[in-house]
């Protein structure tokens, strides 16, 4: 897995690309985060876009970055959600707690 | 070493006559000319009469002979070394323990030099810790300063630059760190194997000037050995832990699979079979068929998030928190909140486990149920159409407070229900392809007849066959449910 950060205003986009497949993955993720929250950032968007596998552990740390970032009452929109990661959604329900958006200028403007 | 070799070193010990090598037996011989000359050339001249050319020639050749002796003995004293070291490394070779083995390099260091006191140490890879070390000497010393001495002194240096060395006064060299008052000279040895520093040996002398540069070439040739003997008891350990972890692991997987059931419960109407392979020792998976009433029998396949040890503690707290809510609840919506809320507390937000939990009226045919995000269990008619059982509600252990909704569902005579985990489905190939769902199905039908356990040994025949000599990277479990 890597990441990539960018800001958009007060919105950080967290690009992921690669294999998410937890391990060691869940740490660098979630502290990518808290470095984000630690400067005062609340909203955030993980771009899915290069994420070329997920299984069930790489699922865990989207969840993981969910939570920390509800518990600051952030907020987290998903972009370019790939059509395997969206299938694994649909199945775990998960496709109601996450707000996904085709591309990250959708997302972008979904924050109010 | 062998027996020949052992004799070989015997016969090459200069200590014996027998075994006095070409080079001595030629210096003999030319001394021995030498003199005749000398002796024939006196009895030629006038007596007291000899002349001042003759006696520079016989000093000449003299000093050559001088000079061939020392030599000699200087050859003969790196034999003796050599020979002494080569059986010191022998006696390294009886011992696997490491502490037996540190003590007897310090005892053997003794033999080849003379000092007051040493130590041995053996570092861990970044050099920070101490993995082991033998003392003597330093009786009456703080231990925390000979620490310091291991990773500031002399022998931090001499680790560092992984070359040995020698100080004549150790009250002049500002590197070193006094743990001994009566301590003079001192010498340090880096032990090294693989160009990777293990430790190192130190010697101190309360006379200055105890050690000298020539002794550290043959404590070197015997630091490489000491190493590879340390080295070796290392690789010794990690064989027995390996060994103690593989003996719990396969001890853990005994126990797991007492979590999961033996045999599949028998009914009049209904034919019922399940299999669980785990892809490491023990894993993440769970199955269970929880005999509610004398007719009521609960049905759960789930698959905890990840695999190895850490899903299988989930797995068995699972297990615990759905039997004891399964027999104490009445509806399956209110089982799986209970659930979700006691996974939630137990674990961090992200582990989770996707479940699937349905009652099966034995007698009237009807599964209640709920998915908890799990892959939907293939409910296959009679007539080769099939339905999913998706409906129910969020992954479990994620989210506090989630709410499950339970459905009904007629299973009929001649309907096979196919319950399984993610493992099945998506097991791959080398290539990379996966099993996936309508690979599933179409093995169900085509062995619909021939009962649920012929089915579940289709299945997993066939996708050992998908996925030919690859490792399972994910459990598989399968559970067939057919009515009859």
């Amino acid at each position: 897995m890597k990441l990539k950060s960018r800001t958009e205003g007060d919105i950080v986009i967290l690009e992921v690309k690669g294999k998410v497949m937890g391990g060691p993955d869940a740490a660098v993720f979630q502290e990518a985060i808290k470095a984000e929250i630690g400067k005062g950032i609340k909203k955030f968007i993980f771009d899915l876009g290069g994420v070329d596998w997920m299984n069930s552990s790489g699922l865990g740390i989207l969840i993981g970055g969910l939570t920390t970032i509800r518990n600051i009452e952030g907020e987290l929109k998903l972009a370019n959600v790939t059509d395997k990661i969206q299938s694994l959604f649909m199945i775990t329900k998960l496709v109601t707690i996450f707000d996904s958006h085709e591309t990250v200028e959708n997302a972008l403007n979904s924050f109010n | 070493m062998n027996d020949s070799t052992a004799k070989k070193l015997e016969k090459s010990d200069p200590a014996s006559s027998s075994g006095r090598g070409w080079i001595e037996r030629r210096a003999f011989s030319d001394l021995t000319l030498t003199l005749n000359i000398a002796r024939q050339d006196l009895k030629e001249l006038p007596p007291g009469r000899v002349p001042d050319e003759w006696l520079k020639t016989f000093e000449k050749r003299l000093a050559r002979h001088e000079q061939l002796l020392e030599s000699i003995q200087e050859v003969q004293r790196t034999r003796l070394e050599l020979h002494l070291i080569t059986q010191i490394a022998l006696s390294l070779t009886n011992t696997l323990d490491q502490d037996e083995i540190l003590k007897l390099i310090v005892d053997s260091l003794k033999q080849m030099v003379d000092f007051d006191a040493a130590g041995i140490f053996v570092v861990s890879d970044d050099g920070q810790s101490v993995e082991g070390e033998y003392l003597t000497g330093y009786e009456t010393c703080d231990i925390g300063i000979i620490r310091q001495k291991l990773g500031q002194g002399l022998m931090g240096w001499a680790m560092n630059q992984m070359a040995p060395l020698t100080v004549t006064d150790v009250r002049r060299d500002p590197r070193y760190i006094e743990a001994r008052s009566e301590t003079r000279s001192e010498l340090v040895v880096p032990m090294f194997t693989g160009g990777k520093v293990i430790g190192c040996f130190n010697l101190e002398s309360d006379t200055v000037g105890a050690f000298f540069e020539k002794d550290t070439k043959h404590l070197q040739t015997f630091a490489s050995h000491a190493a590879v003997a340390i080295e070796r008891t290392r690789l010794h350990r990690e064989i027995l832990q390996k060994q103690k972890i593989d003996e719990e692991l396969a001890l853990a997987r005994r126990m797991q699979r007492d979590l999961l059931p033996e045999n599949a419960p028998k009914y009049n109407r209904f034919d019922i079979a399940g299999i669980n392979v785990p892809s490491e020792a023990v894993g993440g998976d769970y199955y269970d068929y929880i005999p509610l009433t004398s007719k009521d029998l609960g049905i759960v396949v789930s698959d905890v998030a990840g695999k190895g040890v850490p899903a299988a503690f989930i797995m068995a707290s699972l297990r615990a928190a759905l039997r004891i809510e399964a027999f104490s609840r009445y509806t399956i919506s209110s089982v799986l909140s209970r659930v979700n809320d006691f996974l939630h507390e137990s674990t961090k937000p992200d582990i989770f486990v996707t479940a699937f939990y349905g009652v099966l009226d034995t007698e009237e045919g009807i599964l209640t149920y709920a998915d908890a995000g799990h892959n939907p269990p293939i409910l296959l008619r009679e007539d080769g159409s099939y339905e999913l059982l998706s409906e129910g509600g969020m992954l479990l252990g994620a989210f506090p407070g989630a709410l499950y909704h339970e459905y009904r569902v007629s299973i009929e005579t001649n309907d096979t229900l196919i319950l399984y985990t993610d493992g099945a489905t998506e097991a791959e190939n080398a290539a990379g392809e996966q099993f996936g769902v309508d690979n599933l199905l179409n093995v169900c039908r085509n062995n619909v007849r021939k009962g649920s356990s012929a089915i579940i040994e289709e299945l997993l025949k066939t996708i050992r066959s998908h996925t030919g000599s690859t490792q399972l990277q994910d459990d598989i479990t399968l559970m067939i449910i057919q009515c009859h």
